[in-house]
């Protein structure tokens, strides 16, 4: 596992799995309800996310069910899953926080384009 | 029945490779038919674009990851050791041949007051791969890449100071700069690992350097001995010298585990594909008569030179992969064992 910063799909995986267990598709829904439709996680893309997570022991598969005669796997955050998260949220906030700050600054010190 | 859309699904996921498409194929055949639209016959373009990159991005970081265990870090050591070995073996060689040339015939340098002017390349060469060899043998794993590197630059330049009088030197010596290259590659890719003598053991080691010894030996009796004499009639001495170094190579090999020994000969095949490639690009470019260097003859220069070893390595590879993936499994149950 590596401290560099996380991919958005990656990202908003874990934030869709820190509500509780969900499956593939259940994921991708809340990914796109999430950004409001913005991203739109595809089957590759998903699963390689699901794949590298796995192995590197941020999620873990919670259960299996057959719906219609399909596999459905259902996904959870682990403990270095939740881990991982936080630090990830509280650098975007960091982040956010500072180009916000220098941003009033900009406006207070009348720099802001006219 | 299986639907049209999931048949083409089913297809698009082969591009994974096996171990993951037992781990997900269900799972994510069932995510894309959940997501189709009703009466969707086909794959939609970005959909399917998607599947292949990350199909073939797995497939690529499986190979990778796969180069990384340590059966393979093991042959790249060993791998590595034989490359620096052969491109010591292949300078030196030119030295000795240029310095006999030069107390027989005079130093042709010397009307220009340089002595050995026009061996010093060969030297830098030569001292500059016999420096990776040492480093390798001391298991000084960091200081033999760093050395192989500044090796590679010896040999760009080697190259480089030819080329204002003569243009093909960077074409005919391709072969020496791909060996380089493959060379550093494999060091790289040991450093993490066991070093080289670690994996031969003191008698494999002892046995293979002998081979090598002998190899170097006959190689320099050549020159040397232009008639020389047969044993039993039947073979030279030199060649009798070099059949008993490859015996003595293959005795070396034979006490490492069979599983590294194998990826050892996956990672030789590209070294060995090197000169096969130069034979083959200078037979396409027609070098002979050439008349000068072309883009197009440096394009097929760098596809040949990369090509053909890269060839070799999928070709051994798979061989491998046939040889290691057929395994018998006999199971016996308590009732047939008692």
């Amino acid at each position: 596992m590596t401290d560099t910063p996380m991919r958005e799909p990656t990202f908003l995986v874990l934030t869709a799995l820190a509500a509780g267990p969900q499956h593939g598709y259940a994921v991708i829904e809340d990914v796109a309800r999430m950004t409001d439709g913005r991203v739109r996680l595809r089957a590759g893309t998903l699963y390689a996310a699901l794949d590298r997570l796995r192995t590197d022991g941020l999620i873990e598969v919670d259960r299996e069910e057959v719906v219609q005669s399909r596999l459905r796997r259902y996904y959870r955050l682990t403990g270095v899953g939740e881990t991982r998260l936080a630090a990830e949220s509280s650098r975007l906030r960091q982040q956010a926080t500072l180009a916000e700050g220098r941003l009033r600054a900009r406006h207070d010190l009348g720099g802001a384009p006219a | 029945m299986t639907a049209p859309l999931e048949i083409q699904y089913r297809r698009l996921l082969a591009v994974y490779p096996s171990a993951h498409r037992r781990a997900y194929e269900e799972e994510m055949v069932g995510v894309l038919m959940e997501g189709a639209e009703p009466g969707q016959r086909r794959p939609a373009l970005g959909e399917a674009a998607d599947l292949l990159r990350a199909g073939i991005l797995a497939r690529l970081g499986r190979g990778a990851q796969a180069l990384r265990t340590s059966a393979w870090r093991d042959a790249a050591a060993v791998a590595g050791l034989i490359g620096a070995v052969l491109l010591t073996a292949i300078a030196c060689r030119r030295l000795i041949f240029g310095l006999l040339y030069a107390r027989e015939s005079g130093d042709p340098m010397r009307a220009f007051g340089v002595d050995g002017g026009l061996l010093i390349d060969v030297a830098a060469r030569s001292v500059a791969w016999l420096a990776v060899v040492v480093a390798v043998l001391l298991a000084a794993r960091r200081t033999a890449t760093a050395l192989a590197v500044v090796a590679v630059l010896v040999e760009i330049t080697a190259v480089a100071v030819w080329l204002p009088s003569q243009e093909f030197r960077a074409i005919r010596m391709s072969w020496a700069l791909a060996l380089a290259l493959l060379t550093v590659a494999l060091l790289v890719l040991s450093r993490h690992g066991r070093p080289a003598v670690a994996i031969l053991g003191r008698r494999g080691g002892a046995v293979l350097t002998g081979g090598l010894v002998l190899a170097a030996v006959s190689a320099l009796l050549l020159p040397l001995w232009p008639t020389p004499p047969q044993i039993l009639g039947l073979v030279t001495v030199p060649d009798a010298l070099l059949l008993a170094a490859g015996a003595m190579l293959l005795a070396g090999l034979q006490r490492i585990p069979a599983g590294i020994r194998r990826r050892i000969l996956v990672l030789l095949a590209p070294l060995l594909a090197v000169p096969v490639a130069q034979r083959q690009l200078e037979q396409a470019i027609d070098i002979t008569f050439a008349r000068s260097v072309t883009p197009g003859i440096v394009v097929v220069d760098v596809l040949m030179m990369a090509g053909v070893p890269l060839l070799a390595f999928a070709l051994a590879a798979a061989a491998l992969h046939l040889r290691e993936g057929i395994t018998v499994t006999v199971t016996r149950t308590p009732e047939q064992a008692a």
